[in-house]
């Protein structure tokens, strides 16, 4: 029996090495340029104006930020989901089963959508605070 | 029945109890880069960190200068620990701006949990120290 886990511990540890390499964490965006120098009003990046969002009225970025902050939660919660799921996993590879860490998601579709609307998001506050709307 | 555990396994099992059963549930690392290195903070008074401001967006309605960027990741110790939050990842970020000196943190973001290279649970933050000038 100890030899069994000692065998599951050793074969564990050579795939969680593996695994690991490649990784399900995802890191935080790249922080934007430093404008601390350039009037409030102007801050803004060149992508910005060129952005749908730019041409929304006050009232509309703010819908548009709670629309935003809704889909973040959701997609905040699938994605502790999977998380957790992949805790599981990870556990029942340690304790029992080693190829069960083969199964781990790396949640990489989810975690690009979830990046794509907080940019989106960062984009609407920065136009919003440069117009010094209400939000 | 009985069970035969060799010496290395009671090692791995003591280490792996200690680690688990310790107060250590998570661990850090933070990454720097200061706009001026010299006018960091030698000691710093964690009452300094807890009055640093905290904010995912820009400041508009005062004036500031850059004091760096700061980058930190916060890892669970052990995969029976819980992962880490993001109040974990904001303290850290107050701790290290404490450091610089700075008044407030801006655009604060946040990777997402996953499991990383060093670590089951795995979440960074990154942000900006920023010194208020009125």
């Amino acid at each position: 029996m100890a030899k069994v886990v000692l065998l599951n511990l050793q074969i564990s540890s050579l795939l969680l090495a593996t695994v690991l390499l490649s990784g399900c964490a995802h890191s935080a965006r790249e922080l934007p340029p430093d404008m601390s120098h350039i009037q409030p009003a102007m801050r803004l990046l060149p992508s910005d104006k060129d952005s749908v969002e730019y041409t929304l009225s006050c009232t509309e970025l703010k819908e548009e930020l709670g629309n935003i902050k809704e889909k973040l939660s959701q997609i905040e919660m699938q994605m502790k989901g999977v998380q957790d799921e992949n805790q599981a996993k990870g556990k029942t590879s340690v304790l029992l089963f080693s190829p069960a860490i083969f199964f781990i998601d790396d949640n990489k579709a989810l975690n690009t959508v979830y990046q794509e609307i907080d940019q989106k998001k960062e984009r609407i506050v920065r136009i919003a605070q440069s117009r010094q709307c209400p939000i | 029945m009985s069970f035969y555990f060799s010496r290395t396994s009671v090692y791995a099992i003591t280490l792996a109890s200690s680690l688990l059963l310790s107060g250590c549930a998570t661990w850090s690392q933070s990454e720097v880069s200061p706009t001026n290195p010299a006018a960091m903070v030698k000691e710093v008074n964690p009452a300094s960190a807890e009055k640093i401001l905290l904010t995912e967006m820009d400041i508009t309605e005062r004036s500031y200068t850059s004091l760096g960027d700061i980058s930190v990741t916060v890892n669970k110790t052990t995969i029976f620990h819980a992962d880490p939050t993001k109040e974990m990842v904001n303290l850290k970020l107050k701790e290290e701006g404490a450091k610089l000196g700075a008044d407030a943190i801006i655009h604060v973001r946040y990777g997402t949990v996953g499991i990383s290279a060093m670590s089951w649970g795995s979440l960074d933050g990154k942000g900006r120290a920023v010194k208020f000038t009125n």
